[in-house]
C-alpha cells in the first residue's frame, strides 16, 4: 500500500520485540523518525542498542509489530508481497557479510540486481563495468569470490546495492572490510548518489572514520532514539 | 520471459561451478535413472521373449488348447481340430506345428539343458524368418535341424555341426535368429518327420494350428465360425489377440513382471533421495546468498524456478549417460543370454519423463526450506 508523503523515511512510535509472551524481549521503544529524499544519515549507538533491527525494519526484512512505518511512500505495516518485492527492489542493501554466490563472477553478482531493473537494460552492463571500476575492481570483473580480498568482495556487495540508483541505501557497517581509500570511494559514492540523485542513506556503523561524510548523526541506544543531530546545521 | 532466461542461466551457472559436486550429482541421478532403464529392459526382455516366437509364425489366425496360457506353456490338442478349422468359410490353409521340450546335450561339458523343439511341415509356409523359409529343403533329410543363432552358450560348440538332443544325433544344417526365453537357452526347428523320430511324439497330437484366411476374409466372421465349430477344448485367436493375451498375461499375471515394475518404483525413490540431497543441500550451503536476493527484492516465485530449473538440469544432464549405459548393458546382457533385452524410443521418453518427475518432485521438497527462508536471518 503506498501513502502520499514527501518524506522519503517516517517512523512514528514504533516498537519492536524478539520472541513472544514472558520470553519477549523489546529491543526498540517508541522510534520517532524521519528522514528526507537525499540525506545521508548515520546511525550509531553500542552494540545491542536496536540499529540492525530498525535497519531491517525499514527494509522491510522484518515485520513492524507497533506504531508506524512509511518508506517511499509504502506503509510498512501492511506490505504484502508482490508490493514487498517491488518495493525492496527501490532499496540498495549492503549488509555485513557480502553473501555472493561463489558461482558468480564479479560482474554476474551485481548484474542480479541490474536484472531486477528490466527498464535500465541497455545501460546496465555499462553502469556494472563503470561502478565496478569506480570501486577499483574493473580488472577483476571476471573473477569469483574465492578470487577476491576480503574487502574486494564488499565491494562487488557494494556495487549490486548501488547499481540500479535505489531511491534508499541501507548500509549495515558497510565499510568495516575497507581500508582508507576504499571506505573513502564507498563514501563519495554514497554521498553523490545522496546529493545529486536524492537518494536517501542510512547507514549504520561504528566507524568514526565516516561520520563527517554525513548530514545527520543519529543515536541509538537501548533501543530509544538518544540523539538525532544534523551535521551539516 | 526476461526473469525465466535470467533463472536458467543463473542456475546453469549454480550448477556447473563445481566440477566435482556436478560429476557426483550428476552420478547419483544416473545411477538412479540406471537402475529403473535396467529394470524396463528386463521387463522388456520377459515381454518380447514370451511372444517372440509367436511374432515369427506365418499364420492369421492360430488355433490352441484352452488351456495353452501363456502361449509358450505346452499344451497339445489332437490334430481332428486342425481339419475342423480348415472345414470353416474363409480359412484357406491349416497347418499344425509340434513343439516339445528336450534334453540338448552339451558335448564338450557333458552337461545337459533344455531346448524347445519346434516341429512343422516344411512343405507348407509356417515361419516368418527367411533363414528358415530360404533354406527349407536343408531340412527334408530326417535328423536335420536349424539351431537358433541366439541360443545361450551353454550348449557348447559344434564340431562338425554334429548335436545330440535326447541321445540322438542331430545334424545342425543352418540357423535362424529367434531368442532365449525364461524357460529354454534356445530352439531348434526341424521337420515333422525329424520331430516324431526325435521326440516319439505321436503325429495325431499337434501343439498350434496356424490358419492363413483367404484374401477378403472377414476375421471376425471366421473367428465366431470358428468359435461354433471347434469344442469346447480348443480356442482361436487372431494372432494380434493373442499377443495381446499373452503380453497381458506377462504383464499382470505374474510375480516376476510386478517385481521388475517395484524395482521401477524403487528406482524411482532412490533419485528422489538423491536428487533431494543434491538441491537440498545446494539450498542449504547458499541460504544467506538466497535470503540475500529475497531481501534485494528477488520473489519466491523466482528462487523456485532458479531450483527447479537446476533438478529439471540435473535430470537432463542423468538421462544421457544412463541411456548410453543402460543400452551398453542391456546389449551385453542380450549378447551373453539370447534374451531380447533392450528399450526403445518410447522407453527412453517414459525413463526421460521419470527423470524429470524424479528431480522435480526432489527439487519441490527442498524448495520448503527457500520458501520459509525469511531474509532477516542474515542480521
Amino acid at each position: 500500500m503506498t501513502s502520499a508523503t514527501n518524506k522519503a523515511i517516517e517512523i512514528a512510535g514504533l516498537d519492536y520485540s524478539f520472541g513472544t509472551d514472558e520470553t519477549a524481549k523489546q529491543v526498540l521503544f517508541e522510534i520517532e523518525l524521519a528522514l528526507e529524499p537525499g540525506e545521508f544519515a548515520i546511525m550509531t549507538g553500542p552494540s545491542g542498542s536496536g540499529k540492525t533491527t530498525l535497519l531491517s525494519l525499514v527494509g522491510a526484512l522484518r515485520r513492524p509489530q507497533g506504531g508506524k512505518l512509511n518508506v517511499l511512500g509504502h506503509d510498512l505495516n501492511t506490505l504484502e508481497s508482490p508490493e514487498l518485492e517491488g518495493y525492496r527492489q527501490q532499496l540498495g542493501f549492503i549488509f555485513q557479510l557480502h553473501n555472493l554466490f561463489p558461482a558468480l563472477t564479479a560482474f554476474q553478482s551485481v548484474q542480479m540486481a541490474g536484472d531486477l531493473h528490466p527498464e535500465a537494460a541497455g545501460q546496465m552492463d555499462d553502469r556494472i563495468r563503470a561502478l565496478l571500476t569506480q570501486l577499483g575492481l574493473g580488472e577483476r570483473l571476471d573473477y569469483r569470490p574465492h578470487q577476491l580480498s576480503g574487502g574486494q568482495r564488499q565491494r562487488v556487495a557494494i556495487a549490486r546495492a548501488l547499481v540500479h540508483r535505489p531511491a534508499l541505501v541501507l548500509a549495515d557497517e558497510p565499510t568495516a572490510a575497507l581500508d582508507g581509500e576504499n571506505t573513502k570511494i564507498v563514501l563519495g559514492l554514497l554521498a553523490e548518489l545522496a546529493h545529486e540523485r536524492g537518494t536517501t542513506v542510512l547507514m549504520v556503523t561504528q566507524d568514526n572514520r565516516v561520520f563527517e561524510s554525513a548530514d545527520r548523526l543519529i543515536n541509538l541506544v537501548d533501543g530509544r532514539l538518544d540523539s538525532d543531530v544534523r551535521l551539516s546545521e | 520471459m526476461l526473469k525465466l532466461v535470467s533463472a536458467v542461466v543463473f542456475s546453469f551457472r549454480l550448477l556447473v561451478h563445481e566440477r566435482g559436486r556436478l560429476i557426483a550429482s550428476v552420478g547419483g541421478v544416473t545411477f538412479a535413472l540406471l537402475l529403473m532403464l535396467l529394470q524396463i529392459g528386463f521387463r522388456n526382455a520377459l515381454l518380447d521373449s514370451a511372444i517372440q516366437l509367436l511374432r515369427q509364425l506365418d499364420a492369421d489366425v492360430l488355433v490352441i488348447n484352452k488351456e495353452k496360457d501363456p502361449f509358450l506353456a505346452m499344451n497339445r490338442m489332437h490334430n481332428e481340430r486342425l481339419y475342423q478349422a480348415l472345414s470353416v468359410e474363409g480359412v484357406e490353409s491349416a497347418s499344425p506345428l509340434w513343439v516339445a521340450l528336450e534334453q540338448w546335450k552339451n558335448l564338450e561339458e557333458q552337461t545337459l539343458h533344455p531346448i524347445r523343439v519346434i516341429g512343422f511341415n516344411p512343405n507348407k509356409p509356417t515361419f516368418l524368418i527367411d533363414e528358415v523359409n530360404e533354406n527349407v529343403d536343408k531340412l527334408n533329410r530326417i535328423g536335420t535341424a536349424f539351431l537358433d543363432s541366439h541360443s545361450r552358450d551353454s550348449y557348447g560348440e559344434l564340431p562338425d555341426d554334429v548335436a545330440q538332443v535326447n541321445l540322438r544325433e542331430i545334424k545342425i544344417v543352418g540357423s535362424f535368429p529367434l531368442g532365449t526365453d525364461f524357460e529354454v537357452d534356445g530352439s531348434l526347428i526341424v521337420s515333422d518327420e525329424t520331430f516324431f523320430e526325435l521326440t516319439r511324439q505321436s503325429p495325431d497330437w499337434i501343439e498350434i494350428a496356424l490358419l492363413r484366411l483367404k484374401p477378403g476374409a472377414d476375421m471376425d466372421l471366421v473367428l465366431e465360425n470358428l468359435a461354433l465349430i471347434l469344442p469346447g477344448d480348443v480356442r482361436a485367436f487372431s494372432k494380434a489377440q493373442l499377443i495381446d493375451r499373452d503380453l497381458d498375461y506377462w504383464r499382470t499375471g505374474t510375480p516376476i513382471s510386478v517385481i521388475l515394475l517395484v524395482g521401477v518404483v524403487l528406482g524411482f525413490a532412490v533419485g528422489v533421495v538423491i536428487c533431494y540431497q543434491i538441491l537440498y543441500t545446494e539450498v542449504l550451503d547458499h541460504l544467506s546468498e538466497f535470503a540475500t536476493l529475497k531481501a534485494m527484492g528477488y520473489g519466491n516465485d523466482y528462487i523456485q524456478i532458479v531450483v527447479m530449473v537446476e533438478s529439471v538440469l540435473l535430470s537432463a544432464l542423468g538421462f544421457v549417460p544412463s541411456i548410453l549405459l543402460g543400452s551398453l548393458m542391456l546389449a551385453a546382457l542380450g549378447w551373453s543370454s539370447g534374451l531380447p533385452a533392450s528399450v526403445g524410443l518410447g522407453d527412453a521418453l517414459n525413463v526421460g519423463l521419470l527423470a524429470v518427475s524424479m528431480c522435480t518432485l526432489a527439487g519441490t521438497l527442498a524448495l520448503r526450506k527457500v520458501r520459509t527462508l525469511e531474509p532477516a536471518e542474515l542480521f
